[in-house]
């Protein structure tokens, strides 16, 4: 059970690299208009 | 979704096209926007048919680019009121709306992009559902030179990109306009990136607040388990320590805003609700890091940093909500045009108003306000030989409505002045600039409008209100607590501030940091859908007060538009001075006109030898008959033989107020008529509901003190509640004074108006509300923004403001239930981090359950979706806009 001790701390190293993630995404404006995109999804074309 | 979210504006099922056969339903509805046909315009034997010429064109582009799916979209989504938006009327004065479009603005608000290519954002007006995004992203198949184009519904725009070699911003304009959606060029701030950045940052923090919640919970769950079947103590430790860290990461970051916050509110001694709730965190998080570090008693981080993010999530609603409902009203008005016509020379030109200059000639189009404070000069000649024109050729009708309050048009002549605000209603006119920007006396009223609105008296919004009595007893209650358990166990000291800490972490007031700003939300939200804009939650506080209403005259108790008010006599006389006057271009006798519908079907008449007198009346010949219709002055100089009855009904109408017209026939009066603002028919009723609910009505207008007397006396306003003539000054002290006098608990004032005379005393009062086609100083001023005119929104307003309230304290008194039994476990010693961890979520969900079944505005037809109705409260405000402004107004917002 030892490996706890090394497999949390990754576990919260990936945490942090999705949080990045998201933070890209929020600079690129992805989540500037929360609106339209849902009411977009409904259209197919 | 979108169906649950707008049903509020449909009450009945509106036919899809297939269906819409004259044949089968006797009342025949437009293809394109879905109202009534009127019967003159009905075609047999067709399944398309339109209401009139504008909406013919919008479904002709629409089916042109081979989008009739929009039909079934709106059809189906049930569009609000209507199908598809109805177009503004294609009329001559488009011309003039259409002016800001020129290039040399519109170039310097360009927004970056590919070489070769222009990009703009447009404020378009009447985006509400699906079908306008779907329609409006679809330009491109339109407009062949719109390479992309983009909706934001948030902020009610449309992002286009065009390459300029194969069309140009003003026939994209066009088009929008032409489909129902009458654009503006939104102006370049630097306060919109400003937002972007605040948005972005505000969103981060959530996501780290809800990441380190959900790992700090796993942990917790780990140590929880251990608590039952025994843990390895190296694991223990491990995993207190991963907790404390990921705890504090927690408060210092995302937890940062409520420390920053209280902070401020201790320094300007006003305590506010985030001082309760950061004595929460803190007491959590020390006594958390040094029960780490000491390895004894126990930890609360799964409780904070849930506590953190949910109430991050609380103020994020919030301040979207209020964002939203800020954006819609600035973005749309304003008060003097951006843009100018400068006559230089034989030529005019389209500048920048900022540009202008004293000395400058400026022209302004009919429908356009104008830019500058300055003189009339003559009226260039108009083209037509039409007779009523060519006698007003060198006057003009200017809407002062914005500036004065006035509902009639001013007169105004070659050498008067002529105020930047005001409407140009008939002719061309041109103008010498004498005052240009800041110096115009709009831009001084709108000083004068910031001046009052920093002097606004200090209103203690709810949440900090309950938060300071908050604080002090769980201050009392943590001291009593510590002090108890060392008389009763002074051994170990260290139990006392265990119970105390433990105590000031479950009272901490999640739910007045995450019920009141939803609940607020929800009532926004709706009231948005009802065409009312609140710009903040502190409103909802106020509204369900009691205390004084101060109505304006025009717009909220009458129409704000001339109409025959009384008619007596001859009917056929009163029909044939009706098709006189429609020949006439003023005001009186275009409302003399519309007693015969343009579409019905009269006989058309021989109407010969029109002469029109400013002022005093018109002199013709229908069907042989010699006929004269003007003030009785005119009809008793000509001549003209009087009945004794209607010569003193003719008095009678004056006495009320009314302007009297008289009907003469071959020198006989044979009919008269009673000129004026009718009163709405909603008023009475909804100014007594008002009054029930603790609202006293007042009157105050720049109206003559007859008229407003007479109004007073048709809704039963006492008397001396009612004053005329009332000037920007004597509104602000109106609101000044019933704001210091009168029974305590009942001084708050709420102020109705609409021009920018209004706006000061909208400021001062507790809560102004501003009615739709306002100038941009009293919407500034203003708390809130209607969309649509009449009383009975804002009694609407003020019952839903009520329930709101009701919510709120019902969520209060839930939540304080849930903190006297943890508050008794924490005193008592009992309490267990299980126990803060089980009872925080279900005292957070019982609140947002509250908050989304809570009634506001009276149920219409099919609009029962509670859930969905809390879902939408998320968003910001999404205002339906009235499609039917009239182009005066439409000539003010542009």
């Amino acid at each position: 059970m030892t490996v706890l001790y090394v497999i949390l701390p990754l576990a919260l190293v990936l945490a942090a690299a999705a949080l990045w993630a998201f933070y890209r995404c929020l600079c690129q404006g992805q989540f500037d208009d929360l609106d339209t995109p849902p009411v977009r999804a409904l259209h197919d074309d | 979704m979108i169906t649950a979210e707008l049903p509020a504006q449909h009450p009945t099922p509106i036919p899809t096209p297939a269906s819409n056969l004259p044949a089968a339903a006797p009342r025949c509805r437009c293809t394109h926007c879905g109202l009534d046909v009127p019967t003159g315009l009905i075609h047999q034997n067709s399944t398309i048919q339109f209401c009139c010429n504008g909406c013919q064109t919008a479904y002709q582009l629409i089916t042109s680019g081979g989008l009739e799916g929009y039909y079934d979209m709106a059809g189906s989504d049930a569009a609000p009121g209507i199908l598809g938006s109805r177009p503004a009327s294609v009329d001559a004065d488009a011309d003039s709306q259409l002016a800001e479009f020129d290039e040399t603005v519109a170039l310097s608000l360009c927004r970056p992009c590919t070489i070769g290519q222009r990009r703009h954002e447009l404020i378009v007006e009447n985006i509400h559902c699906g079908a306008c995004v779907w329609l409006l992203e679809r330009l491109p198949r339109l407009a062949p030179g719109v390479l992309e184009s983009r909706v934001n519904l948030g902020r009610q725009s449309l992002t286009v990109t065009y390459s300029p070699d194969r069309i140009n911003l003003r026939t994209i304009a066009v088009l929008l306009r032409r489909l129902g959606y009458p654009a503006h060029l939104a102006g370049r701030t630097n306060v919109e990136s400003v937002r972007r950045n605040e948005d972005r940052r505000f969103i981060m923090r959530i996501c780290v607040a809800g990441a380190i919640s959900g790992n700090v919970m796993l942990l917790a769950f780990a140590l929880y388990g251990g608590v039952f079947s025994g843990m390895d103590a190296g694991f223990f430790t491990f995993f207190r320590w991963l907790s404390a860290a990921l705890g504090v990461l927690s408060l210092a970051w995302p937890g940062a805003v409520f420390f920053r916050s209280a902070w401020t509110s201790i320094r300007a001694r006003v305590i506010n609700i985030d001082v309760p709730i950061v004595l929460g965190l803190l007491a959590g998080g020390v006594s958390g890091v040094l029960n780490v570090i000491l390895g004894r008693s126990e930890i609360y981080f799964d409780s904070l940093t849930m506590l953190v993010f949910l109430l991050l999530v609380g103020r994020f609603i919030q301040h979207r909500q209020q964002r939203g409902a800020l954006d819609s009203v600035n973005l749309l008005h304003s008060l003097t045009p951006r843009a100018a016509r400068l006559v230089d020379g034989d030529s005019v030109r389209t500048v920048a108003a900022e540009s202008l200059r004293p000395g400058n000639t400026v022209e302004v189009l009919p429908g356009q306000s104008v830019p500058v404070d300055g003189l009339l000069l003559d009226a260039p000649r108009p083209a037509t030989t039409d007779i009523a024109d060519a006698a007003e050729e060198t006057t003009a009708y200017l809407d002062e409505a914005v500036l004065t309050g006035e509902s009639h048009p001013r007169l105004v002549h070659p050498g008067d002045p002529v105020r930047a605000g005001t409407v140009n209603l008939r002719t061309p006119i041109r103008v010498l600039a004498t005052a240009t920007g800041q110096d115009t006396l709009a831009a001084r009223l709108m000083a004068l409008v910031e001046h009052a609105a920093g002097n606004k008296p200090g209103i203690v919004s709810f949440a900090d209100k309950v938060g300071r009595h908050f604080i002090i007893w769980v201050g009392l209650l943590a001291a009593v607590t510590a002090a108890g358990w060392l008389i009763v166990d002074p051994d170990h000291p260290g139990r006392a501030l265990d119970n105390a800490t433990a105590l000031l972490i479950v009272t901490c007031p999640c739910a007045l940091g995450i019920a009141v700003p939803l609940v607020f939300a929800v009532t926004m939200g709706r009231a948005a859908r009802r065409g009312i804009l609140i710009k903040s939650g502190q409103v909802i506080e106020r509204l369900a007060g009691s205390g004084t209403v101060i109505l304006d005259k025009t717009g909220t108790l009458t129409r704000g538009q001339m109409a025959v008010v009384d008619r007596l006599g001859d009917p056929t006389a009163i029909t044939m001075a009706a098709l006189v006057e429609a020949r006439i271009a003023h005001p009186i006798a275009q409302a003399i006109a519309r007693l015969v519908p343009e579409d019905s079907e009269q006989p058309t008449s021989h109407i010969d030898h029109v002469r029109y007198t400013v002022g005093r009346g018109v002199i013709a010949t229908v069907e042989g008959v010699s006929m004269l219709i003007g003030s009785p002055a005119m009809a008793t100089e000509a001549r003209a033989i009087w009945d004794d009855h209607l010569r003193s009904e003719a008095d009678a109408l004056a006495a009320r107020g009314l302007t009297p017209v008289a009907v003469v026939c071959d020198g006989h009066v044979r009919a008269l008529l009673g000129i004026g603002d009718p009163i709405r028919t909603d008023a009475r009723q909804a100014i007594d509901a008002m009054a029930a609910q603790g609202w006293s009505p007042r009157v105050l207008s720049g109206d003559h003190p007859s008229v407003v007397r007479h109004v007073a006396a048709a809704l039963g306003i006492p008397l001396a509640a009612a004053t005329g003539s009332a000037t920007p000054q004597d509104k602000l002290t109106a609101v000044r004074t019933a704001q210091s006098t009168g029974p305590i608990g009942s001084r708050r004032v709420i102020m109705v108006g609409d021009g920018v005379n209004d706006a000061a005393a909208l400021a001062a009062a507790d809560v102004g509300i501003a009615v739709a086609g306002g100038a941009e100083a009293s919407l500034q001023a203003a708390d809130v923004y209607m969309t649509s005119h009449g009383l009975a929104q804002i009694s609407a307003l003020v019952d839903a403001s009520r329930r709101a309230m009701r919510a709120v304290w019902w969520t209060l008194w839930a939540s304080l239930g849930y903190n006297v039994i943890a508050a008794t476990l924490a005193i008592t010693g009992h309490i267990h981090p299980i126990a803060a961890a089980i009872m925080m979520p279900a005292s957070s969900l019982t609140v947002l359950a509250i908050a989304a079944r809570f009634r506001t505005f009276p149920a219409t037809a099919g609009n029962s979706a509670a859930p969905a109705d809390f879902l939408s409260a998320i968003r910001p405000s999404i205002a339906p806009k009235s499609a039917s402004a009239s182009p005066a107004l439409a000539g003010a917002i542009s």
